[in-house]
Formats: C-alpha cells, structure tokens, sequence
C-alpha cells in the first residue's frame, strides 16, 4: 500500500519538477524545491532530498539535463532544463493528468448525487 | 519507448563513474544546505538553529546519498563484485588451501574436459553431410543363421529403393581397392563404386566438376572417377586444371570428372582414421547373372523430412518379408535400419562413456575433498560468520556471499582445467587406440568450453553447498561463545556424508577397472595359436589386366618368395590368401559319405579358407599335429590336399582319425574333392577375443591362385628393418604391382588389442587416481575429528583411558565410514557392471572374485588412511590435550 501511494507521489512529483523547468527555465534544486513549495502555498512541505531522486530519475530518462553553474548569490550550484523530449513528455503527461482528474472529479459528483 | 534502456546505459555508467558521481552529488547536497540556511537566517532564524533546520528539512544526506548511489548503479551486481572482492581476498589470505583446491580441481576438470571433448566430437557432433540425423544404414540381418548387421545385396537395395516411400533417397557404395600406375610406383588406393544419387543423397557436392550422371551408371560408360580432396592435393597439388585429365587404374584410363572437398569422406570409411576412400567411381550392375545373395554393398538411405526411423523400419520389414517370399535366397533376411552415426561411432560408444563416467568420478571425488577442506577451513571461520550474522547478514547473504567463494575457486580451477584438457586431448590422441572414428577433429571448441563452464559453476555450487549450508546453520549465539565446537559438528557430519561418497564412487571405478583388468590379462594369454614375434607382412594385389591367367599369377609369387627368401635377415617366408587377426574367408563344406549341408551359408556350416605357398605354418610358426605339412609335391595336377586345424576336427571328425578323410569345399574352379593330409593347431583369424573357428588350408598351387595376397617373412633381425628391401623386391618382380599395408604381426597384435589396453590402462589410472584421494578425504576427516575431540581424548586420558581405547576411537569411526562408502559401492557396482559387458572377455560383470579383491584393497588402504591420525591421537599427552582449545 505505501509503495503504491509513494509511487503515485513519484509521479506527480516528476510531472510538478517537469512542469517548473519549462515554465521558469533552467533551475536548481534548491529552486525548484522553493518553487513547487511557493506554487502550492506551502500546502505541499517536501522533504527537500526527495526532489533529488526526482532529478535523478528524470536525468537518467533524458527527460532534463544539467549543467554546473554560478547560482544568483555566487555559488556553485547544479542547473536543471528540460529537454526536448522531456516538453514532449510534460505534454503527454499533463494531458494525461487532466484527462484522469477530469474522470476523477466525475465520479467523485457522481458518488454525492448518490 | 527504450527509457528502460537509457535508464540501464546510465546506471552502467554510474557503476564506473562512481566516486565522481559521489562527489558531485555531495557538492550539489551541500549546496542546497546553505542556501536553504540563508534563507531560514533571512527569515530570522537564528544561525546556529539555521543549519540544523536546514539539515532536517533536506532529509538525512547519508540516506540520500545511498538512494543516489542506488538509482546510478546496479545493486545486484555491486553485491555480486562485493562478493566477488571478498572471495577473492579469502583465497588469497589463504594460499595452500587455493592451491591444493585449484590443482584438485583444474585437474578433475581438465580430465573430465578432455574425455567430454571426445565425447563431444565423436559421438555427439552430426557427420558432416547436410541434415545428417536424417541419414540411416541398412543392413541385412538373418539371425536363424547368425548373421547380424551384413552388408547389402544391391538387388535387395534396388527392390527397397522401388518399393519404399519413407525414403527421400537411397542409394549404396562398393569399397574396394584398384591399383593405381603411372610415372611413379604403383600405389594401392582404397576406392568406392558408388551408385547413383550417392553424393546427393549426403548432400554434398563436389569442390571442382560434377557428379556421377545417370548414364555413366552402366557398363563401358563407367570410366569416369571423382577425387578425393587428399588424393587431389598428394597427386595433383592442387591443380585447378584437373578435370579432364586421366588416371591409369588397373591399368585403365579413367577421366576426372569431379573433386570433393575437403573433410568428405565414404560415410563407412569415415570411421578409420586411416583408411579413407581416395577415389569414388560408378557403381555398374555386373554382368552375367545378377546373384541375389552377394551381400557386398553398404547401403545408405535418407529419410524423407517427417518420416522417423520407427516408420521406416515397419516399412523395411513389410518389404523383406515380400522379398522373402520372392527369392529362396532372402528366406530369413531382413533389412535394419540404424541411425548413420550410430553405425559410424557405435562400436566406440561405450568404451567412450565408460571413460566419461570413469573421469567424472574422480572429479567428484576430488571435488569432495574440496569440500572438505572447505568445511574445516569453514569451522575456523565460524566466528567471523556469526559476527556477520550478528550484525544483520541474514543467511541467504552470507550462503551467497560463501557460494561466491567456492564458485570462484572452482572457476579458478575450470581455467587451469581447461589448460589441462588440452593436452589430455593431446594425450588421448597420442596414446589412445588409432581406429576411433573422428577422434582427429575432436578438440576444445565452443561445446566443450561451454562444458568446462558449465561443470565448473556445477562443481562450484556443488561442493559450496554443504560448507555454506554447514556454517551458517549454527545459531548465532553459540557461533560467538564457542563456535568451533558447534560448527565442528555440523561439517563433521557433512564430511562424513562426502567420504562416504567418495569410498562408493572409488569401489564402482575400481571393481569396473578391475573387471577390465581380469579380461585384458585373459584376453593376452590368449594363445594365438601362431608366433608373431620377428614376423614381417605385406600385401600384394594383382592387377587382373596383366595377371588374367592364374599361371601368370603362380609365377609372380614363386619367383617373389624365392627373392624373398635371398634377403639377409631373412629366415623363412611363405604367403597366404589371408592372414590371421586381419582376414578371413569362409566357404560351404561338405563331408564325404555325408549328406550335404542345406545350401544356405552360415557360420555353423561353413569354416574358414585359406590358399597357402611356400613355408606358410613354419614361418607363423602354426604347430602340426597330425600328419604333415604341404610339400613341393602338392602342386596342380597332383592329388587336391588339404590342412584342417583342431577345431574342424572337433566338428566333424570326434574321435575319429581325419587323416585320408576326403571333404569337398569350394572357392573359385578349384578341384572339389580334396584329402586331409595333415592337421594343425588352432589360429585366432579375425580377433582375439571370437573363438577359433574350423579351417581348412589349401597348397595355392592347387587354387585358383587368388590375386591379393599377404607375403609373412620370418627375420632374423628386426622385422621392420627389412620392410623396404621386402617392398623393393616385390617392386622389382613387378613394378607395377602395389605393395601396401607392410606391417609386422606384433603391430597387428598390438593394433588388435589397442583398444582395450587402453580403456583398461586409463580406467586402472583412474581409479588408482580416485583411491588415493579418497585415502586423502578419509585422512583428513579423520584428523579433523581428531583435532575436534583432542581435549576429550585428554579427559579420557587423565582418568585412565589407555591409548589402545583412543586408537579404536579415532579407528572406529573410520571403518565405518568405509564400511557404509563399501556397501553403497558395491550395490552401485553390482547395478552398473553390467553395462560393462560387451568390453569384457571371459569374466562375468558381477564376478565375485574381483569385488571382493577391490573391496578388501580398499578397505586395506582405508585403514592405513585412518592409521595415521588415530595413533597421532593415541600418542597425544593428556596434559596438552587438557589444554588444548
């Protein structure tokens, strides 16, 4: 059961870490953490290490690359974009996110009607 | 769509780019531990409380670092070079035990590689023809008359052919031999007349030229001849432009029409290693009456693709039955049908597995002492496995991590046996029998490394399961206080279990060899009935194109015995239309004042015949016992004699005197009716191992004067020293006369006994081999349990024990070790021997004498293995035994 629900979370949280490199260009983790945190109103408090194994897995898809850089206070820091196939991806995905909360949402009224 | 596969390449490259990934990782980890810190100060944290926050909102970076290192590598595999490093250090921390472990092994392996090798190339590797599992033999068998496994008519192939529909093709060859003449000397080629379809139904087509076409199947059309790859090479060198050109045969000319390739060979012939067909001619029906009854083909079919074997062999039987009823000739007779490669390799199939199965026990038992030794190296250990145990290794881990270490050490062993096997191969080749069909190619290829592999992994796990299984079954908490002891048990009672095994595994091999043994002796005091020692033969085929008359033929020989006799060294000579332990010929017999036999050949009416001239007995030096040898006098026109050895007088003449006696045999247009004027002794003529037969001898003078015979010479010097003067005189009578097979009579003896002198000498190797490592397994268990209770025996001791007791303690358990090894044996030999049967001459395979010679010499050498650490134990002082730990 819990493996099945963190998988779910997997995936979202891929789909969130996808979602913020094509919207605000490339990022490091410390952003994209701060940033999925700010979009979700701090609803959504991550175990910021988990964003990690996150990149590791897109990375090793090719769905995003990386490349050392200087951060905005000078610091070394590891930046993420996504790639081409990793757009194509986000795109599959988010249609896909929306077509099964769409049926979700669905059945969820169906079952209040009830 | 191949993210999987993007996925693998990364993580591979993880594996190699390790300690960078791992660095790179802890920077960027870092990283974002400051920044987060910046931000909780900005936000007002206080900065020593900021880093820690920082900390726990990231997560433990040690757990992260691990789930990073998994996500960029292969766990398994890491585990498994874990191991792998592990294993390797042990071996290497533990110098004597690998080396005695890898020779016991490469040794085990390598024979058992070698042996498969020959396995593998000679019995299970397909001919070379295309679809040869489809290819089968006929033979013609009668067994009312004892006749098994003969030789085809060609009438009956050709009826078989027309009648059948199982067959694809069907098609037979005729071996025969021709002379061959031109510039150089004459040469005796083997050659085969092959009748239409033979190379289609192989599936093999000639390198240069064609085949044999329809019309070239018939008389005068027939002078065409396709060459063998090695004829083409010796003669031609390779010469492109043959086709065309003519060979003088019998002193014919023949035109080239064709050049096989190379490696083809007759599939009959392809069973010598030294004979192979140099030329194939076309098969013509002779002329004149067709006889039904020479069965003088081998026949070949191939099925048709779908059709088994079992089909075609109720389909032959329906037809022999029909020619049964059709022709008073074929009463009796019928086709059967054997797989083409059983009949090419089947005569060397046992002797082969018998070897096999000999050279596997000894790796097994050498792979027990292994075992052993790991066991008690596995006790010592027990302490560090219980540690690890302690520390969360859970047994399946640590069994592994133990296997790991054994199927190194047997890999180890598989690389240095695979060294090994190929000079067992050499070896094998150099001091096995020369008449093994295809033992040239066998070799270490693909099959047979993959057999090395797959052994050594198999022997690996094999004797690693039971120190693993041993050792780590020990409760934890006893492994830490006083492991040893626990442990100790646990492998005393598995090495127990394997020496066992090794005692019945040594007395099957040993009652086995033993058997062979008894047999090889009495198979070499055979009496031979002749003397080979200083005889020199060869032979000598006359071209019927220049030696038509029979006259022609006398005086050649006549006048080739009498230069023969001129040679220095020379002592006697003589010559005979066949020579003992290689040919023999046997013709119908009739008595006189007796009704004749029924006209049917068999063995039990018919008895040997051969033409003899000049000192034939005095030269083999055949004993007279009655009566009186061929004189000068007994020549053509005189009165037809002739010589009938023991055993035809024990047939037909018990108790009666056979001297004057008048018997009729006939061969060629000779006088029929002949006098017995002498009697001699009995002369193994076809092998040692088959009785003598009835046999009668006639002056060649008196006989249609055969055109092949063998000339014997016996030397006053070494009779190979003369074999070129013997073959330079035949060649000045004649020079277009082939001599060929000059050999002496001991190398014939010797060729005849080739087979089982090595299969006894190599099997007798073998089990000597697998006692002394049992005697070694035994040895050192013994010791082990020794060494186990030497502080009880110091008890024992201290209250008086006397040293006598502690000898039994350490005895006893040993013999009834070997007791239990020698019960197990015995039964298992008792249930194996007697697939020995067939290689054993005049000893039965449960013959008593031998296993209880076997089982007394193993128990003999038994106890003197277990000798050894009982007295060391019964000598021990009880005040080092008391405190000995």
């Amino acid at each position: 059961m819990a493996e099945n629900k963190s998988e779910v979370l997997q995936g979202t949280l891929d789909l969130m870490v996808l979602k913020t490199l094509a919207a605000m260009g490339p990022l490091h983790g410390y952003g994209i953490a701060r940033r999925i945190e700010q979009i979700s109103e701090e609803v959504l408090q991550l175990n910021q290490g988990t964003i990690y194994v996150a990149l590791v897995r897109l990375l090793q898809k090719r769905w995003i690359s990386a490349a050392w850089g200087t951060s905005e206070n000078n610091r070394k820091a590891k930046f993420y974009s996504i790639t081409k196939a990793g757009r194509k991806q986000l795109e599959q995905e988010t249609e896909n996110w929306q077509r099964i909360s769409g049926v979700i949402g669905r059945v969820l009224q169906l079952s209040e009607r009830n | 769509m191949f993210d999987w596969l993007k996925v693998m390449a990364s993580r591979i490259r993880g594996v190699f780019a390790r300690s960078e990934l791992d660095k790179e990782f802890q920077q960027e980890l870092e990283a974002h531990l400051e920044m987060l810190t910046e931000e909780n100060i900005r936000q007002g944290v206080p900065a020593e409380e900021a880093r820690r926050a920082a900390r726990i909102r990231l997560g433990g970076s040690s757990q992260l670092q691990e789930t990073h290192r998994e996500l960029y590598g292969l766990p398994w595999l890491e585990t498994f070079f874990q191991d792998v490093r592990y294993g390797v250090r042990q071996l290497r921390r533990n110098r004597g035990f690998t080396a005695v472990a890898v020779m016991t092994l490469a040794l085990g392996i390598g024979a058992t590689t070698a042996v498969f090798s020959v396995v593998e190339g000679v019995l299970l590797r397909p001919l070379p023809f295309k679809d040869a599992g489809r290819l089968v033999r006929i033979y013609q068998s009668n067994p009312k008359l004892g006749y098994f496994r003969m030789m085809d008519s060609p009438a009956d192939v050709q009826d078989a052919r027309r009648q059948s529909t199982v067959f694809e093709k069907v098609t037979f060859l005729q071996e025969w031999n021709a002379t061959l003449t031109g510039e150089s000397a004459a040469e005796q080629l083997a050659v085969a007349h092959v009748d239409r379809d033979f190379f289609r139904t192989l599936g093999v087509s000639p390198l240069l030229g064609r085949s044999f076409l329809a019309k070239e199947h018939q008389k005068g059309r027939d002078h065409v001849v396709i060459l063998s790859n090695s004829f083409w090479r010796r003669r031609f060198h390779f010469d492109g432009r043959v086709l065309g050109k003519a060979v003088t045969l019998d002193g014919k000319p023949y035109t080239v029409v064709g050049v096989m390739p190379k490696g083809f060979l007759s599939p009959d012939l392809g069973a010598g290693s030294s004979e192979k067909t140099d030329l194939w001619l076309p098969w013509s029906p002779p002329t004149g009456a067709t006889t039904r009854g020479n069965r003088d083909v081998t026949a070949i079919a191939r099925l048709r693709a779908g059709a088994t074997i079992a089909q075609a062999r109720t389909e032959m039987d329906a037809i022999s039955e029909r020619l049964a009823q059709a022709y008073s000739v074929n009463k009796g007779w019928r086709f059967e049908l054997v797989p083409l490669l059983d009949s090419v390799v089947g005569k060397v199939r046992l002797p082969i597995l018998v070897l096999f199965a000999g050279v596997l026990f000894v790796m097994l038992i050498g792979a027990a002492n292994v075992a052993g030794l790991l066991l008690a190296k596995g006790a010592a250990r027990q302490k560090e496995i219980a540690v690890r145990a302690a520390l969360g290794g859970s047994r399946l881990r640590l069994i592994r991590q133990l296997l790991t270490e054994s199927v190194l050490l047997s890999l180890a062993g598989g690389v240095a046996g695979v060294v090994v096997g190929y000079g067992g191969i050499d070896l094998v080749r150099a001091i096995g029998p020369q008449d093994v069909p295809r033992l040239a190619s066998a070799g270490i290829d693909q099959p047979v490394l993959l057999f090395a592999l797959g052994i050594s992994l198999l022997v690996g796990l094999m004797f690693g399961s039971a120190p693993a299984l041993a050792v780590t079954r020990a409760p934890v908490a006893a492994g830490l206080k006083e492991g040893q002891r626990e442990a100790g048990r646990s492998g005393l009672r598995s090495r127990s279990v394997l020496v066992v095994l090794q005692v019945a595994l040594s007395l099957v091999l040993m009652v086995g060899a033993g058997l062979l043994c008894d047999s090889f002796l009495r198979l070499t005091s055979v009496s031979l009935g002749f003397n080979p020692r200083h005889v020199l033969s060869f032979w000598v085929t006359l071209s019927s194109h220049s030696y038509a008359k029979a006259s022609t033929r006398l005086s050649y020989y006549q006048s080739t015995l009498r230069q023969l006799r001129a040679l220095p060294g020379v002592e006697r000579v003589g010559l005979g239309s066949f020579l003992a332990l290689s040919s023999y010929a046997s013709t119908p017999v009739r008595i006189a004042g007796r009704p004749a036999p029924p006209p049917v050949e068999s063995p039990e009416t018919d008895v040997g015949y051969k033409a003899v001239a000049g000192g034939f007995f005095r030269t083999l030096q055949i004993p007279l016992l009655k009566g009186r040898y061929f004189t000068r006098r007994d020549q053509a026109g005189a009165l037809p004699v002739v010589i009938v050895d023991e055993s035809f007088v024990a047939r037909y003449f018990p108790g009666e005197d056979p001297l004057g006696k008048r018997i009729h045999v006939n061969w060629g247009h000779e006088p029929a009716w002949r006098q017995i004027v002498g009697v001699v002794g009995d002369v193994r003529d076809l092998s040692l191992e088959s009785a003598p037969s009835p046999e009668c001898y006639v002056p060649l003078s008196q006989s249609f004067v055969t055109p092949s015979v063998a000339f014997v010479l016996r030397t006053r010097v070494k009779p190979l020293s003369l074999a070129s003067a013997a073959r330079h005189v035949a060649l000045l009578v004649d020079k277009d006369q082939p001599v060929s097979q000059i050999e002496t009579m001991d190398q014939l003896y010797s060729g005849d006994i080739a087979q089982p002198r090595f299969q006894t000498a190599v099997l007798a190797m073998l089990s000597l081999l697998a006692l002394g490592l049992t005697a070694v397994g035994l040895y050192g268990t013994l010791a082990y349990l020794a060494t186990q209770r030497t502080h009880e025996y110091g008890i024992r001791l201290a209250l008086g024990a006397q040293r006598r007791d502690i000898l039994g303690l350490v005895l006893w358990p040993g013999l009834k070790l070997t007791a239990a090894g020698v019960a197990i044996g015995m039964a298992g030999a008792l249930g194996l021997t007697h697939l020995l049967s067939s290689l054993l001459f005049g000893v039965r395979p449960t013959d008593p004498l031998t296993f209880i010679v076997v089982s007394l010499a193993l128990i003999g050498v038994a106890l003197f293995a277990c000798y050894i650490p009982a007295r060391r134990a019964a000598k021990v002082d009880p005040m080092v035994a008391l405190r000995y730990e």
